[in-house]
């Protein structure tokens, strides 16, 4: 069975916070930001919006693209890393903002991976015969989870979502395949220590273990080995020659990771789509925000191959082929 | 020294006070980099009411150096 993508959508709100606007962080500082990671802005959502809010937004605007209604959706898939409470899923708020009474909903982690992992199971679960459209989120908000004191994270993240909608009936794009992996032993690395049951609430002794956290070092040379490996095993596996792709989309985390994967795998980088300059790192939801503005660019054609490329937290790490 | 054990004990949450000798150098800190040393920077001054510029922590700064370069700031 062809899996095929209906439509895209993204939403990024619309407060934009530049690079010169964090006034806690010394001024001689700032230019660090764009020199180490490329990121010159970003965008957070507004205080009475929560995940739900932005992956509704996407989901709406995914919709709208594809000319339907929500009633055509058989479930939804939401990959978040930020969601809204612990439970119950974020996925069911949007389900019922959508008014999709008829799909199932729920939520995947696999932090800035999730947005792969979702599509892999999406696709799983058409190509199994059991449902025909399936709308595939991701959507974070992790201004909420960001310490505002850190400049180890605080600057380097942004809001945003992104939703596609994915049909065992047609669509332009098709989803060649998916490689989704995970090393539980670098679980530690990227972490949000409170709030679960490893560190309950009452228990919480240091406040900022409330907030996300990660090894940088560590992030930056995991982030280059598995994502130049993943991208290699994913073209092996379906024989398909470098020359023939036409765009790659990775996690946007760091510009200088970006550029280390195009060096690794011989794909020149401006074959390599780049928003964290505009959007910073919208972990798990930053790979479909790529794939949804490259849609959006309308230049693909017959033949033509995106490859989709994660990493983050777990550590868990992926990679999408996408056919035109 | 307490006050900075305790400083970068906090912005290193990795770092064991036994690990912590004067001949310690910034960049063998677990979890240094150019961003932590913002704020390392930031919670000294903090601390101490001190004006920092990024270039007064390089990374090959010890422990010991960076105690005397706050006694300095500070006129203790």
């Amino acid at each position: 069975m062809r899996v095929g993508i209906l439509a895209a959508g993204h939403y990024l709100p619309e407060l934009e916070i530049r690079n010169e606007d964090f006034k806690q962080f010394p001024a001689n500082a700032i230019p660090l930001i764009e020199q180490k990671t490329g990121i010159r802005s970003r965008r957070f959502a507004a205080s009475n919006q929560c995940t739900s809010d932005l992956a509704f937004l996407a989901a709406k605007s995914c919709l709208e693209n594809a000319g339907l209604g929500a009633d055509v959706v058989d479930g939804i898939i939401l990959a978040t890393s930020s969601p809204d409470r612990i439970q119950p899923a974020t996925a069911a708020r949007v389900q019922h903002l959508l008014g999709a009474d008829l799909a199932f909903a729920f939520d995947v982690n696999s932090v800035c991976s999730g947005g792969l992992f979702a599509i892999q199971l999406a696709d799983g679960l058409i190509r199994a015969g059991t449902y025909t459209n399936l709308l595939v989120i991701a959507a974070e908000l992790y201004s909420r989870i960001l310490n505002p004191a850190d400049f180890a994270t605080y600057p380097y993240f942004g809001d945003g979502a992104a939703a596609l909608l994915l049909s065992g009936s047609g669509g332009k794009a098709e989803v060649a395949g998916s490689i989704i992996k995970t090393d539980g032993s670098g679980a530690d690395i990227i972490q949000v220590p409170a709030g679960g049951t490893m560190m309950p609430g009452p228990m919480v002794c240091n406040p900022k273990d409330w907030y996300f956290s990660m090894k940088g070092r560590e992030v930056y040379e995991f982030a280059v080995r598995r994502g130049g490996e993943v991208l290699n095993e994913l073209l092996d596996h379906h024989q398909i020659d470098k020359a023939r792709i036409k765009t790659v989309v990775t996690h946007q985390a760091n510009f200088n990771i970006i550029r280390a994967i195009s060096q690794n795998s011989d794909i020149p980088f401006d074959k390599f789509h780049i928003n964290l300059d505009r959007y910073g790192n919208t972990a798990g939801a930053s790979v479909l925000i790529g794939l949804s503005e490259r849609i959006d660019q309308d230049d693909l054609i017959s033949g033509d191959c995106l490859v989709l490329i994660a990493f983050g937290g777990g550590l868990s790490w992926g990679a999408t082929l996408i056919k035109i | 020294m307490n006050n900075i054990i305790k400083v970068l004990l906090t912005v290193f949450p990795e770092l064991r006070e036994t690990d912590i000798t004067p001949d310690l150098s910034l960049d063998n800190i677990p979890g240094w980099d150019s961003m932590n040393a913002i704020n390392l920077q930031l919670e000294l001054e903090s601390i101490y009411k001190i004006d920092l510029s990024r270039e007064a922590l390089p990374g090959e700064m010890t422990v010991a150096q960076l105690e005397n370069r706050i006694k300095v700031l500070t006129g203790e």
